[in-house]
């Protein structure tokens, strides 16, 4: 819990329980592997953006948070790291909006446009910040990408969002823990 | 939500499927009410509930695929920083003015420069009809006029920048050249003259006189391809496109599309443009708006919207102009803040609603067939490649580094397999976007249709947030600017009252000027059957002669 409360209480703007889950630990040659990837952006970014600066960023004419991410998968070996896929460019953003929900308190909210374009819409502040800045997204491998035998793999993240009125531009790149998969001989 | 009772057998499917809220207006008493928008069998729909005259629920658009997809590039405007109306809260739609709350600039502004008309079409609303009580002939002066332009040109950051010269029938008024080269004094660039075409279609020498007057483009009703479905100019619209050409002024038709009586024939309307396309720029359909009082089965009964046409179309050409094609108007928008972060100016923005309109472009290849330009060119990653780039510009990012870099990247967003030959998309956008040169837009345009839809609102299913965000505005003598949809769905608000206002009562106009009102009626000279022709024959009329007028040529 006091991990938890650091980083949001961090200065920077932090990657926070970066993971890759494979959904099954074996893969039959010529399947795809389909991995769970989450993470969460903690820290400076993820306080800037609340509904107290959602009006003057609004005013400012500065509607849009875009958060561009990504994701590159390599295996582990001595020395070099071998990509086995990606990057995998993702994007997604908030997009600050003049609602007319009567049942909000502030008329400047903001809407979450995530990584398919499938917008989403919330009554309540934690809804967006959670949509925005918790990712949980699954991924498939393509099915070459790996030879068969075990392989320890992890996944790096590159995000980068821009500069606003709220928050200074940035870059943050991270590593997940490693984890393995077996894929099996043909 | 405490008026908003959602109650009977759809009360589990409503609440489960809220998609936002908002506030409309009830279409008895004009009510401000909290309102609804939910999903329900793959169709999007509002409800209200007004403490005196209960529930109105309405389709408001026909695919909720659509509807998420078109929600998605939600992009509000930067408003007018000049408003004439000073607003505390918002409280749309009273107080139209434009009013500090306003989200869009001016994308297109109205002036009404006569409401007479030589048709008396039973469904319109618009033209002066004598005998009624209240009937006023509206006719602003020139120099009401110019003061008029003025107010719009004194927007900001934006100033308004183009003009709709609309009626009744604006042609009836014999001043109209003086009109039009006044608001080109005033510096509109874009002029568009709305038109029935009849007045062309009797006298062609007046295309010319009106476009060297100022006119851009004539905004021509056409409402489809038969007597029966177009009764309003279909055995003139050919004669005015013929005339239109001779003069070399763009023709936009603008079909309204009612459901039952004309949506049949939305692709036969794109043909139609498609045999003019040396001379017809755009089709722009019009799904209709619902006014005077409807009962709900009724309503059913004529409601479309914006998917619904998509879709027809789509099913009549077969899928050559697939749904996909189509974007919602604000989708331009990262195009718009691209330029933006390279010039450093705000520029002009159509940032109206996502619900609001629809576009799409189709290119005519060299085998006649019509290919909608995102077969070929990836239009959202093209999008979301600009908003990075007018991103890193904002953030700090060389802008001639930031330019260099889109350009090289825009062909890679262009299929060179797929596009039509003869078509170098990429020369295109690079001129446009990077040099700022628009001439080979004009040569895409020879071969091209923008497919365009508006779709107005109604008392029935007006949202506020569409209104706040309305482009399409009305310039009133008042020297308002007032938004289509309040100016047309609360007439009695607005209309109506600015034409009793700044109008005559028709007995008064007509001693005044000598004239009949009736007496410029038109009287379907061009219907007659020529004498040489037999009986029956429609030869020499309507579409029929343009097709053999065109191949002709």
């Amino acid at each position: 819990m006091a991990n938890r409360l650091d980083l949001e209480a961090a200065e920077e703007t932090v990657v926070a329980n970066f993971s890759v889950t494979p959904l099954v630990s074996e893969v039959t040659p010529g399947r795809e592997l389909e991995v769970e990837v989450a993470f969460s952006v903690k820290g400076k970014l993820r306080r800037s953006f609340s509904r107290a600066s959602w009006q003057e960023a609004y005013e400012a004419h500065d509607l849009q948070l875009r958060l561009a991410y990504e994701l590159t998968l390599v295996r582990r070996a001595a020395i070099f790291h071998h990509k086995v896929f990606g990057p995998l460019r993702l994007v997604k953003k908030a997009k600050l909006y003049w609602s007319r929900n009567p049942d909000l308190e502030d008329h400047i909210w903001a809407m979450v446009v995530d990584e398919d374009g499938m917008p989403h819409i919330f009554d309540r502040e934690e809804q967006v910040d959670a949509a925005l800045f918790d990712f949980r997204r699954r991924v498939l491998i393509p099915s070459g990408a790996l030879a068969p035998g075990d392989h320890v793999l992890k996944a790096e993240l590159r995000l980068r969002w821009g500069r606003h009125l709220y928050v200074e531009g940035g870059e943050l790149r991270a590593e997940s823990p490693p984890f393995g998969v077996k894929v099996k001989q043909a | 939500m405490a008026l908003l009772q959602v109650s009977g057998e759809d009360e589990a499917v409503r609440a489960a499927n809220v998609i936002r809220k908002t506030q409309s207006i009830c279409p008895e008493c004009n009510r401000i009410l909290p309102a609804v928008i939910f999903e329900r069998r793959g169709k999007v729909y509002m409800t209200r509930t007004c403490p005196e005259h209960g529930e109105t629920e309405e389709l408001y658009f026909g695919s909720y695929q659509m509807y998420l997809k078109f929600s998605s590039y939600w992009s509000d405007g930067k408003g007018t920083k000049a408003p004439n109306v000073q607003m505390e809260n918002c409280q749309c739609p009273a107080n139209c003015g434009l009013c500090s709350n306003h989200l869009s600039h001016t994308g297109l502004a109205n002036i009404i420069v006569t409401n007479r008309c030589d048709l008396t079409c039973w469904y319109c609303f618009f033209y002066v009809k004598k005998g009624l009580e209240g009937a006023y002939v509206y006719e602003p002066t020139l120099e009401q006029v110019r003061m008029m332009v003025r107010t719009l040109r004194a927007e900001r950051p934006v100033p308004g920048n183009s003009v709709q010269i609309t009626g009744g029938e604006p042609t009836l008024r014999e001043d109209l050249p003086d009109i039009i080269r006044a608001i080109k004094a005033e510096g509109v660039d874009h002029v568009q003259l709305n038109t029935n075409g009849i007045s062309i279609a009797l006298h062609p020498e007046l295309a010319r006189v009106y476009k060297e007057a100022g006119v851009s483009n004539l905004y021509m009703s056409f409402d489809g391809v038969t007597p029966k479905t177009n009764p309003k100019n279909h055995w003139e619209a050919p004669y005015a496109v013929d005339g239109c050409r001779k003069a070399g002024l763009g023709v936009v038709l603008v079909p309204t599309v009612i459901k039952g009586i004309n949506d049949h024939e939305l692709y036969d309307i794109i043909g139609f443009a498609k045999e003019n396309i040396d001379i017809v720029r755009a089709v722009n359909f019009q799904p209709v708006s619902l006014t005077g009082r409807m009962s709900k089965k009724e309503r059913e009964k004529y409601r479309i919207t914006i998917p619904d046409c998509i879709e027809r179309i789509e099913e009549q050409s077969g899928g050559e102009i697939s749904s996909d094609s189509w974007f919602p108007v604000p989708s331009c928008s990262p195009v718009t803040h691209f330029i933006e972060a390279i010039t450093h100016k705000p520029q002009y923005e159509l940032s109206i609603h996502f619900a609001c309109g629809a576009g799409t472009y189709v290119y005519m290849d060299r085998s006649g067939k019509l290919v909608p330009i995102s077969k070929f060119v990836d239009i959202k990653g093209m999008l979301e490649y600009l908003d990075e780039a007018a991103e890193e510009i904002n953030s700090g990012k060389n802008k001639w580094f930031v330019l260099a870099k889109v350009a090289a990247r825009m062909n890679g967003f262009i299929d060179k397999t797929k596009q039509p030959e003869g078509l170098n998309m990429g020369k295109l956008l690079f001129d446009a976007l990077v040099r700022h040169d628009y001439s080979s837009i004009g040569q895409f345009h020879m071969k091209s249709l923008f497919l365009g839809m508006m779709h107005f609102q109604d008392k029935y299913n007006q949202d506020e947030e569409r209104l706040q965000r309305c482009d399409i505005h009305y310039l009133t003598p008042d020297l308002r600017i007032i938004p289509f949809c309040s100016f047309n769905v609360i007439p009695e608000w607005y209309r109506d009252r600015i034409q009793k206002k700044y109008g005559v009562p028709v007995e008064e106009w007509e001693r005044k000027t000598g004239e009949k009102l009736e007496a410029k009626l038109y009287k379907g000279e061009l219907r007659k059957r020529r004498p040489s022709q037999p009986e029956g024959s429609q030869q020499g009329c309507g579409c029929a002669v343009l097709q053999q007028s065109i191949s002709n040529i």
